[in-house]
């Protein structure tokens, strides 16, 4: 085999390489998990660091369900965007949940703090007005992975 | 050969740099009421010098799928390709906008190259005031009104009410037939604390907004921080 055409059978290879991938998966690589460094000065209203949860809240988990389920904080609450969940159960499951805790805190979180599912949850909690206050965990799933990092 | 690795390698490096320029960063749709899914493209054009790969695209939002027109990923210079995103509506209403992020090889993480925009505006046909309607423990069981209006083309009939918890009385009252409705929530006591879910059911045909719900709770004091 000659150079050129050992030129284009690498950039071929590598072309058709990426292309399985994305079709394979739907898109290309995830970002790797990352430790979250929050500054409680720069977040906006409806952020909260993990350092500055209290004790006394409720989590809403915004993942799909199959992640809550196999790591979801304990005593936390499914609540996410699913389209193959039943919404108004998961919306009654949380207003229970939330009445009953009697937490004055309710902290959304989801995968990353890219995620903004947690942000339009958090939102809806609040349309509830069930009393607590409502606020969106910074850096999502993230920030409880490292927890002990941070 | 080293000559052909060595371009070969600066080929991909420069990879990182060159932008894609879309024909619209924003797309607005107004979904059909009974539509589950809405789709737009996103046609973009490498204008820069040199080749790209797209690495990711992602709208941090398991209701978008993201796909890259023929599961091409690198564009040569002057090259178009279509993003498409397919927005499951679930149970969305309302505007909603939700951002796609792109990713060229050698972008960091926490910066995409590029952001687009699909605005969706999803109709409300049933809209309920307040979601939640409450008393404090040990006030007066006095009778609240929660509202149901239909916004919608045909006319609307709620067919039943009912509370979760028999401690709250509900009352259907048909202010305009088809149109507007109160239901009457009243508890019986209020010296314990107590949570009824409101479940309105409609005749609608289209599935996913037929049935509502609405809250009624008796609250302890929460102060909020």
């Amino acid at each position: 085999m000659n150079a050129v055409a050992q030129f284009v059978a690498v950039g071929g290879l590598s072309l058709a390489a990426a292309g399985v991938t994305w079709l394979a998966k739907g898109r290309p690589s995830v970002p790797e998990p990352k430790v979250v460094e929050c500054d409680s000065s720069l977040l906006k209203d409806d952020e909260i660091c993990l350092a500055d949860v209290p004790q006394d809240v409720l989590w809403i988990d915004a993942r799909p369900r199959s992640e809550w389920e196999i790591n979801g904080l304990d005593d936390s609450v499914l609540w996410n965007l699913d389209p193959k969940e039943d919404n108004q159960a998961l919306e009654a499951g949380a207003a229970a949940s939330i009445f009953e805790s009697g937490a004055s805190l309710v902290v959304v979180y989801c995968g990353s703090e890219a995620c903004g599912t947690s942000k339009i949850i958090a939102d809806r909690v609040r349309t509830l007005n069930l009393g607590p206050s409502v606020k969106v965990l910074y850096g999502g799933w993230d920030a409880l992975l490292f927890r002990d990092s941070n | 050969m080293k000559f052909l690795l060595t371009a070969w390698l600066a080929i991909a490096t420069s990879l990182a740099a060159a932008p894609l320029k879309f024909d619209k960063t924003l797309i607005e749709v107004h979904a059909p009421i009974d539509s589950e899914t809405v789709t737009e493209d996103f046609k973009f054009t490498n204008i820069g010098d040199t080749a790209v790969v797209i690495r990711e695209a992602d709208a941090g939002c398991s209701c978008i799928s993201v796909l890259v027109s023929g599961g091409k990923l690198a564009y040569a210079p002057g090259e178009s390709g279509t993003l498409r995103a397919n927005f499951s509506l679930g149970s969305f209403q309302g505007a909603v906008d939700k951002q796609i992020n792109i990713w060229l090889e050698g972008d960091p993480d926490e910066k995409p190259s590029n952001t687009v925009t699909m605005r969706v505006h999803i109709p409300q046909v049933i809209k309920i005031t307040p979601r939640t309607i409450k008393w404090k423990m040990g006030s007066d069981p006095v009778m609240q009104i929660v509202e149901i209006e239909m916004d919608h083309e045909k006319a609307i009939h709620v067919t039943s009410v009912s509370s979760s918890n028999s401690n709250f009385e509900v009352k259907l009252v048909t202010i305009v037939n088809g149109k507007k409705y109160h239901v009457e929530v009243t508890p019986k006591i209020t010296d314990s604390p107590g949570l009824s879910v409101l479940r309105i059911e409609t005749n609608l045909d289209i599935k996913k907004h037929r049935i509502q719900q609405s809250f009624a709770a008796i609250s302890r004091n929460i102060e909020k921080k």
